[in-house]
């Protein structure tokens, strides 16, 4: 366990849930290096037993010793203050493009002493030589108590929609004395979604209503009772059918006729004349949005997705999440 | 939690550490440097912590300037004090100077990190000026606060409290330090200096030189300092044996005396010894010079000295460090052969000077027969009339020795040395100066003689034929107590070293002797095992584990391994898993989950021994049953309160194997 850092990997269950600790765990080799001061103190030192060899002064050949040992023993903190730390990446919370995305990383200290100084950043994709000794100034610096679990998150700054991973995290620490870095590249395999930046100022094309229901009114169908169907993610919970649950049937929705309900397709034409397909992406996400807001139900049609009306937080994720992968492997 | 870019800022809690560090490192230099040195050192590193960053900023362009302008008049000031920016003192002088400046415009954690860096190198300069066992004690000091300023640099989320650092600094200081002792005894020592040493490197030294002024050992009387340490195997001669032979001084130009250039012949004059040799080893503090000094008359001498004509013992090369020298002497002994020019240079004179001494010298060696007459009678001219011993003479404009000898008739030993040979060469006998030491206290903690500067001594050798060269100590003539009893009871107390008010009161003079006596003892050992560890000591000390014949290379090889196996004990007791349970059942259990975790299998925790179980089981299933066993067993004892299991559980966690069987 100490021989280097643990790495979580969390697998998403079926419900898309990952309850902690039961990940598959990586071991992740630590490396060690003197830093830019390290190397400095190192030159000193032959400079120091230089001048003693020269004036043949045993007390200076003791003190050139004695920060020599310092240096080993250093080596030795530096990685202990490293080694056997457990990492987990946990899924981001989706933003829109422009926001910042956070990327909730878990450090669990699972032994009796206390970590400090350890730094989190992204290992920017130069080479190791360029990258061992800089701290980028948005390096995470953070404590890490004896037996204690701590989410730290990793700020990145999204400019485009789509799938952001979060790519190689680098985590190192130079304390005690910032002679050596010690440090490990970590692969999270964490992802975060970005949705299209809301935008565009065309109004919600107006709702259809469906031909097929009866046109007595404009109230959302929620009066007669029609039957069970079985639980989707996003269902309202004011129409789980609690009964049936407690009989151990499982979750089931109760549902209702929804005459009168008010229906809007978001279609890809309506979104807007011109050819870019980003500036229709964000009216779609305003739309999606706005019509979210009004409580209307809507569903999207764009090439590659049909997804039929549907209503609830869960739906307009569904949507915001075909949009930022709209065109997109 | 913070971020890198308020990492990249020095904090004033890191520049106070810093400030403190570097300010102790060069205190002791301030009784050695011109006082504004230091005083400006202290200014500029005091400022940086007065300084409001902003406005520092706002102003930036002018302090710069200003710094500038104030860091060249410093080196020039500096140049202008030593005529140089070289060599031991000047460049000291400017390490204080510029690590000053270094502090005053620190910025950022590079400026922080040479500024920790100078502070360890301060401390190592203090070094070259004493090496005593309180030096070292402030210097371990030193180092724990610099190194404690480093930590407090790296502590970016300042966790950490002032005694908290502190500790961690100790603790990190208290595991090199087996590193340390390790590579000190076995790092290969180079006998001589790699390159020049500089020209200041020996000065402050005191000691005997080759030559004699009225002044020049009465100055060394003020010096405590230890010029040897001479230790007997057998019974320590009477004090008014201990005459430790120095340079010895053949021309005079009136006022001074010299060796003379190159006139001392390699070849030792024959000697002819009586009665028992004495075996001691004296212990010589590095003078720069080459003199040693053996009791009268060495017989047998160390390998890389020689004797010269006239039995100056010198080593071939200058005594740079504490060394040892084993020697046998005689102290009943003829030396001396009636060398025609060596007679003609132990009777030269000065021309024209000393008209009186020499006209009193004539009507002597008229009323005489022998020399031996003569000798006689000038050491009772010296007793019967007003001659005074005394550490403060008058100052002597004129003639020194007419004047000595007939009007102020005060002096030190190098006045009567000085008269009585002059008197001598007068009178038609060949004699000569001979500087050394004489007495010395002894140390009955340690048994062994202690010789300091104060025992510095001038006497006389006359030749007189058949006997050849005979020593001759006129200052026995005016103060026999000088002889016999050594320098403390011919001087007043103040010249040696007695806490005020103690003088009276014997008890106390008694303790403060004792205490004197333990703590030389102490810096006996120091010197010669610590400060004196050189090329010499270290294959003495590898010797005596059969390794006295280790080169480098061998030396090399034993220091790497010895190191290795400390950093590897460190290591293991670093990275040692220690179980925090007091129970066995617990620390068994604890080794459990220490196996499994080496497979990758953590136990977190917030998760139950059940629980684990339930987790290794899906992703293991070859240990599915080892681990319910253990984990049902564990359980058992540790809440179901059976206590006869336990032996069962720590066996079967002891043959637990978590590892992937190999079929």
């Amino acid at each position: 366990m100490s021989a280097g850092i643990v790495l979580e990997r969390m697998l998403p269950d079926q419900a898309g849930v990952m309850p902690p600790g039961t990940g598959t765990l990586q071991k992740q080799r630590v490396y060690i290096f003197p830093t830019r001061q390290g190397i400095t103190f190192a030159c000193m030192l032959l400079i120091m037993l230089l001048g003693a060899i020269n004036y043949n002064n045993s007390m200076a050949f003791v003190l050139t010793f004695f920060l020599g040992g310092l240096a080993m023993v250093c080596i030795l903190h530096t990685y202990h203050n490293l080694a056997g730390l457990v990492l987990t990446g946990i899924a981001p919370q989706p933003v829109y493009a422009g926001e910042t995305a956070l990327f909730p990383v878990t450090l669990d200290n699972r032994v009796g002493y206390q970590r400090y100084a350890i730094a989190l950043d992204q290992a920017a994709q130069r080479p190791w030589l360029k990258t061992w000794q800089r701290v980028s100034a948005d390096t995470l610096y953070t404590d890490m108590p004896a037996r204690h679990l701590k989410t730290v998150y990793i700020q990145v700054e999204t400019t485009r929609r789509g799938i952001r991973p979060l790519g190689r995290l680098k985590i190192s620490t130079c304390f005690p004395l910032g002679l050596f870095r010690a440090w490990s590249w970590l692969e999270t395999g964490q992802t975060c979604v970005v949705y299209p930046r809301p935008d565009g100022n065309r109004p919600l094309p107006p709702a259809t209503i469906d031909p097929l229901e009866d046109q007595k009114g404009n109230q959302i169908g929620t009066d007669d009772f029609i039957g069970f169907r079985k639980y989707r993610p996003g269902d309202s919970t004011r129409n789980i059918a609690w009964k049936a649950l407690a009989r151990g049937q499982g979750p089931l929705v109760k549902r209702f006729d929804g005459k009168g309900a008010s229906k809007l397709m978001l279609g890809w034409h309506a979104a807007g004349h011109t050819q870019n397909t980003e500036t229709r992406l964000s009216q779609l996400c305003r739309w999606v949005l706005r019509a979210e807001q009004q409580g209307i139900h809507y569903g999207l049609a764009i090439p590659g997705f049909h997804i039929e009306p549907g209503h609830g937080e869960q739906h307009k994720h569904l949507c915001l999440r075909s949009l930022a992968g709209y065109g997109l492997a | 939690m913070n971020t890198g870019a308020a990492a990249e800022q020095l904090v004033h809690r890191e520049l106070v550490w810093l400030v403190c560090g570097i300010g102790l490192a060069v205190l002791p230099h301030c009784t050695r440097l011109p006082v504004w040195i230091p005083l400006l050192h202290y200014c500029l590193t005091l400022s940086r912590l007065r300084i409001p960053v902003r406005w520092a900023q706002q102003q930036a362009v002018t302090l710069t300037t200003l710094r500038q302008l104030a860091m060249v008049a410093a080196l020039i000031g500096v140049y202008s004090h030593y005529g140089t920016l070289a060599g031991r003192d000047a460049g000291v002088a400017l390490l204080v100077v510029l690590s000053g400046f270094k502090v005053l415009e620190s910025r950022t954690p590079r400026d922080f990190y040479i500024g920790c860096f100078l502070g360890y190198f301060l401390g190592i300069t203090n070094f070259l000026y004493t090496q005593t066992i309180p030096t070292a004690l402030f210097m371990c000091l030193v180092i724990s606060i610099i190194t404690a300023c480093l930590v407090t640099r790296n502590d970016t989320g300042k966790q950490l409290s002032i005694p908290a650092r502190l500790r961690l600094s100790g603790a990190l200081l208290l595991q090199a330090l087996p590193i340390m002792l390790v590579l000190f005894l076995l790092f290969p020592r180079v006998p001589g200096p790699l390159w020049g040493l500089p020209r200041d490197a020996n000065t402050g030294r005191t000691g005997l030189d080759d030559e004699m002024a009225p002044g020049s050992v009465s100055q060394l009387i003020l010096s405590d300092a230890v010029a040897f340490r001479a230790k007997f195997s057998g019974l320590t001669p009477e004090p008014d044996q201990l005459y430790w032979r120095g340079p010895v001084l053949w021309f005079s130009d009136g006022r001074k005396w010299t060796t003379g250039r190159g006139q001392s012949g390699r070849d030792p004059a024959p000697m002819n010894s009586y009665g028992t040799p004495l075996r001691y080893e004296i212990t010589m503090e590095p003078t720069g010079k080459h003199w040693l000094f053996p009791l009268e008359m060495p017989a047998y001498i160390p390998e890389d000295s020689y004797l010269s004509a006239d039995f100056q013992l010198k080593t071939k090369l200058p005594l740079r460090e504490r060394n040892r020298y084993t020697l046998i002497s005689y102290t009943n002994f003829r030396i001396g052969t009636d060398h025609p020019a060596e007679l003609q240079r132990a009777l030269q004179l000065p021309a024209g000077k000393h008209k009186k001494t020499l006209e009193l010298a004539r009507t002597w060696r008229q009323e005489s027969n022998t020399p031996g007459q003569i000798i006689d009678r000038t050491l009772q001219w010296f007793s019967r009339e007003k001659f005074y011993y005394t550490l403060t003479p008058p100052l002597i404009g004129g003639d020194s020795v007419d004047e000595f000898l007939f009007s102020t008739r005060q002096g030190f030993c190098e006045h009567y040395a000085s008269a009585f040979v002059t008197l001598m060469r007068a009178a038609g006998i060949p004699a000569r100066v001979v500087t050394g030491y004489l007495g010395g206290e002894l140390n009955p903690v340690g048994d062994y003689l202690i010789v300091r500067q104060r025992d510095a001594h001038a006497w006389a050798e006359v030749w007189l034929g058949e006997e050849g060269w005979r020593r001759i100590d006129p200052t026995a003539a005016v103060s026999p107590a000088r002889i016999s009893e050594g320098i403390e009871s011919a001087l007043p107390d103040s010249i040696i070293d007695i806490p005020l008010g103690l003088e009276n009161n014997v008890i106390a003079r008694d303790l403060w002797q004792r205490f004197n006596n333990i703590r030389d003892a102490i810096n006996y050992r120091w010197n010669e095992w610590v400060v004196g560890y050189g090329h010499r000591r270290q294959i003495q000390f590898l010797g005596q584990f059969g390794m006295g014949e280790a080169d480098w290379r061998g030396m090399t090889v034993g220091l790497m391994a010895a190191t290795a196996v400390i950093v590897l004990c460190i290591a293991v007791r670093l990275f040692g898993q220690r179980s925090t349970s007091a129970d066995p059942a617990g620390r068994a259990y604890d080794q459990f989950c220490n196996k499994l975790a080496r497979q990758g299998m953590v136990r977190h925790l917030s998760e139950g021994p059940v629980d684990f179980a339930r987790r290794v089981s899906i992703s293991r299933a070859d240990l599915d049953q080892d681990v319910n066993r253990i984990t049902s067993l564990y359980v058992d004892i540790r809440y179901g309160s059976q206590a006869h299991g336990l032996k069962s559980l720590q066996q079967q966690i002891r043959k637990f194997r978590a590892g992937y069987k190999h079929q």
